[in-house]
């Protein structure tokens, strides 16, 4: 079995345990739109998430993933702050690329305030610039497995 | 007099809660339906990247160069190079430059696909999103196959290119262009050209009459498809271009009509996809054995400008219009003394919004999309009544509903659901 | 026209210092390189459009030269048949009086590149038709001009730094 139908087995008993498929939500900070490019062509048919029933939400009151990607500039900040703050808990954060994770090429500048740690809790960071999209959906399993640990733990 | 109604469209990420004032992006002040003024706000990309060329040498300059965009990335790899070989007078090799056109072409193929598929799925084809976005791929196995990434690969370098195109890299390449040639243009022109849905849906939207465009100096196709002909690699003689044979294309030899509207516009750029593989064909042929870049390290090049003095200037034709860049030395020492660039986008998006002048609101999302914006976002529009002060706010899902009613009128049996996929629409980096 | 033409032709009219450099492609490129004062400038920048009423303009690079600052602008110029023409324009001010006349009428799109070089510089473009901020936030301080390498410019303060892995840095360089 190749890799690629481990991840894909991966996927689909995650998405029968939840009961339902998890809905994304994409925020842009500043960045080149290299990596959202590679989140969209994740969608497409070459790579195909969306027969999981994963899909783009256009509000983050119906997302349970939040992919971010670019430094996050200076007047990017507080929107980024109040998205976390509207998307209702259990909720996952995944950062997408080299500039949320340390700022990559734009590490030391008066306008970016990278890496997104400092601001609202990540628990996933996929590095690449940009990442490939079979290692945007590779995170986004961690990222479900991560969620289902956070619905157990409320439960219990 | 009527009342006066302001939308607000407000900008980057998604949806923002309706107690945050700041408006962003495109202004738009209303009257009933029609659009009365545009204004333009910007600066969500403000990243300070002049201030940190400031303090790079020329080869941290290229990687930082190439990170302005991340659809045309070479691009701006290139312009940098030419402006850094204009100002210390190197010569590049013959070879170097045929290979700089066949991965330039390339990469134009793959920028105009893209294109196509987001124009689709703004009036409510999203069958030609997915389709468009899936012929894609195979361009980019190619570029991964020679450049080592999909995107942001560094194949220039001062003097030359990094990597080489073999035998291998060739048949690939000739095998793709046939099968382009034979299974996905013909059903790219089935749609764009001779679908009549899609031709009255886009004939008189977003119109840039030729005198605007000469007047806020629009670039790429947005002006080719308004009838001004112009070309950087045509009329700069860059490169090799010129034993290539390049013309700058104009809808008049496609359809015989110029109009200036969105439909002009996609005619330009499927005429734009046959020219550019027929030159990647002409290419191969005429292209020379031998060296690929004149010296050999990176430390040699830095010693080399040292010395240098003088600016130098760089343009070249990015997908989406005249990128130029500029450099000043600072002798002595091998950091710049000061870096600038400009990108396409910029003054587009000015003249798209001179021109948006008097249509209607649904025509909107599609006049953005076909300047081809490089930079994504999802826009919300937030609706003030100016008497009351109350606001309403309209998502992208809204404005997508209204092209698509627009589209249904034409053509009832269109069943597309207007569901956001990231939007790709209006900015600009710094 | 020819490059040399178009030079006998400016010199005829104008006081200004003219050169030309050279690329070493396979088809060299000439560009003309004009420097002239700041009170003939916008006289020059008429004269182009009359010898050319599509002139396309690219760019202002505005730069801070230490004692002064100047201002290149690129124009290109068409001709029928042949290449087009390739012109760079730098007028300069000093920097007790950055005043350099605007060319909103001239070339309405030299606007937004008015506007950018107004705050990230300092150069005040007289007769400008819209001299509202273009891409820094509305809550930056005034006085504050972020490429200008003297006092006026970024402190050391300002500048975030999300920290280099492996390099041991010092103050404000790379």
């Amino acid at each position: 079995m190749s890799e690629r139908e481990i991840l894909e087995r991966r996927i689909s008993k995650l998405c029968k345990y939840l009961g339902r498929s998890p809905w994304v939500f994409h925020v842009n900070s500043g960045s080149c739109n290299g990596c959202d490019i590679e989140i969209i062509a994740a969608l497409t048919p070459r790579y195909d998430a969306e027969r999981f029933g994963v899909k783009l939400v256009g509000t983050p009151r119906h997302a349970d993933i939040l992919l971010v990607t670019g430094p996050i500039t200076d007047q990017s900040l507080e929107r980024v702050k109040l998205i976390y703050e509207q998307t209702p808990d259990p909720k996952v954060v995944v950062a997408i690329g080299a500039c949320p994770t340390g700022g990559s090429v734009f590490f030391e500048s008066p306008f970016t305030n990278a890496p997104l740690d400092r601001h609202i809790p990540v628990d996933v960071f996929i590095p690449g610039c940009p990442p490939r999209p079979e290692a945007v959906l590779y995170g986004v399993v961690l990222g479900l497995e991560k969620f289902i640990k956070k619905i157990e733990g409320e439960k219990e | 007099m009527n009342s006066r109604i302001e939308y607000w469209v407000k900008i980057p990420i998604g949806p923002i809660h309706p107690a945050l004032e700041e408006p962003e992006k495109f202004i738009i002040t209303l009257d009933g339906e029609r659009i009365i003024h545009v204004d333009i706000k910007l600066g969500y990309n403000l990243r300070g990247l002049e201030w940190i060329a400031m303090r790079r040498n020329y080869i941290q300059l290229l990687y930082l160069v190439e990170r302005i965009c991340g659809i045309c990335s070479f691009s701006h790899n290139h312009t940098y190079t030419r402006a850094v070989e204009e100002m210390a007078g190197i010569e590049v090799p013959e070879r170097a430059e045929y290979i700089r056109a066949i991965i330039g072409e390339l990469e134009r193929i793959h920028s105009h696909l893209l294109n196509l598929g987001v124009v689709g799925h703004a009036i409510g084809y999203d069958t030609v999103l997915h389709l468009s976005w899936l012929a894609r791929e195979r361009v980019m196995d190619i570029l991964e196959a020679i450049g080592g990434n999909r995107v942001n690969y560094a194949m220039n370098t001062i003097g030359g290119v990094r990597r080489d195109i073999e035998e291998k890299h060739k048949r690939m390449i000739l095998d793709m262009i046939r099968y382009y040639r034979e299974e996905v243009m013909p059903k790219v022109e089935e749609i764009f050209l001779y679908d009549p849905t899609v031709e009255a849906r886009l004939r008189d939207a977003g119109v840039i009459p030729k005198r605007i465009a000469l007047e806020y100096s629009a670039q790429g196709p947005t002006a080719r498809g308004s009838g001004i002909k112009k070309d950087v690699r045509y009329n700069e003689q860059l490169g090799v271009y010129p034993e290539l044979g390049i013309k700058p294309i104009t809808p008049k030899e496609f359809t015989g009509v110029i109009k200036g509207d969105v439909f002009d516009r996609m005619v330009v750029r499927v005429g734009e996809l046959w020219q550019s593989m027929e030159i990647i064909e002409k290419a191969f042929d005429q292209m020379p054995e031998g060296k690929i870049k004149t010296f050999s390290k990176d430390n040699v090049v830095l010693t080399k400008l040292k010395r240098a003095e003088g600016a130098g200037i760089g343009r070249y034709e990015a997908p989406r219009g005249e990128t130029i860049h500029y450099i000043r030395a600072n002798p002595g020492t091998d950091t710049p003394a000061k870096w600038k660039a400009r990108e396409p986008t910029f003054p587009n998006l000015f003249a798209v919004a001179r021109a948006l002048v008097g249509e209607q609101l649904a025509d909107v999302p599609v006049a953005i999309a076909s300047i081809d914006p490089c930079l994504s976002c999802t826009d919300r529009v937030a609706i003030i009544d100016s008497k009351t002060g109350k606001k309403k706010v309209l998502t992208e899902k809204d404005l997508l509903k209204a092209s698509i009613e627009k589209t249904k009128e034409i053509n009832p049996n269109i069943k597309a659901k207007p569901e956001p996929v990231g939007g790709i629409c209006g900015g600009v980096r710094l | 026209m020819t490059p040399e033409e178009l030079i006998k032709r400016i010199k005829e009219r104008f006081e200004v210092e003219i050169y030309t450099s050279q690329t070493k492609t396979l088809h060299p490129r000439e560009r003309i390189w004009i420097e002239v004062s700041r009170n003939d400038f916008k006289e020059l920048m008429k004269y182009f459009q009359e010898i050319d009423p599509h002139a396309q303009f690219s760019i202002i690079i505005g730069e801070d030269r230490g004692d002064h600052l100047s201002a290149t602008y690129h124009l290109e110029l068409f001709c029928e048949n042949g290449p087009s023409l390739s012109v760079a324009v730098i007028t300069s001010c000093p920097k007790e009086d950055p005043k350099i006349p605007s060319l909103g009428d001239v070339f309405p799109s030299s606007v937004p590149y008015e506007r950018e070089n107004q705050e990230f510089l300092g150069i005040i473009f007289e007769g400008i038709p819209d001299p509202r901020r273009l891409f820094l936030p509305d809550d930056f301080p005034e006085g504050i001009y972020p490429l200008r390498l003297d006092e006026k410019g970024i402190t050391p303060e300002m500048v975030k730094n999300a920290g280099h892995p492996y390099k041991i840095k010092k103050e404000g360089s790379k």
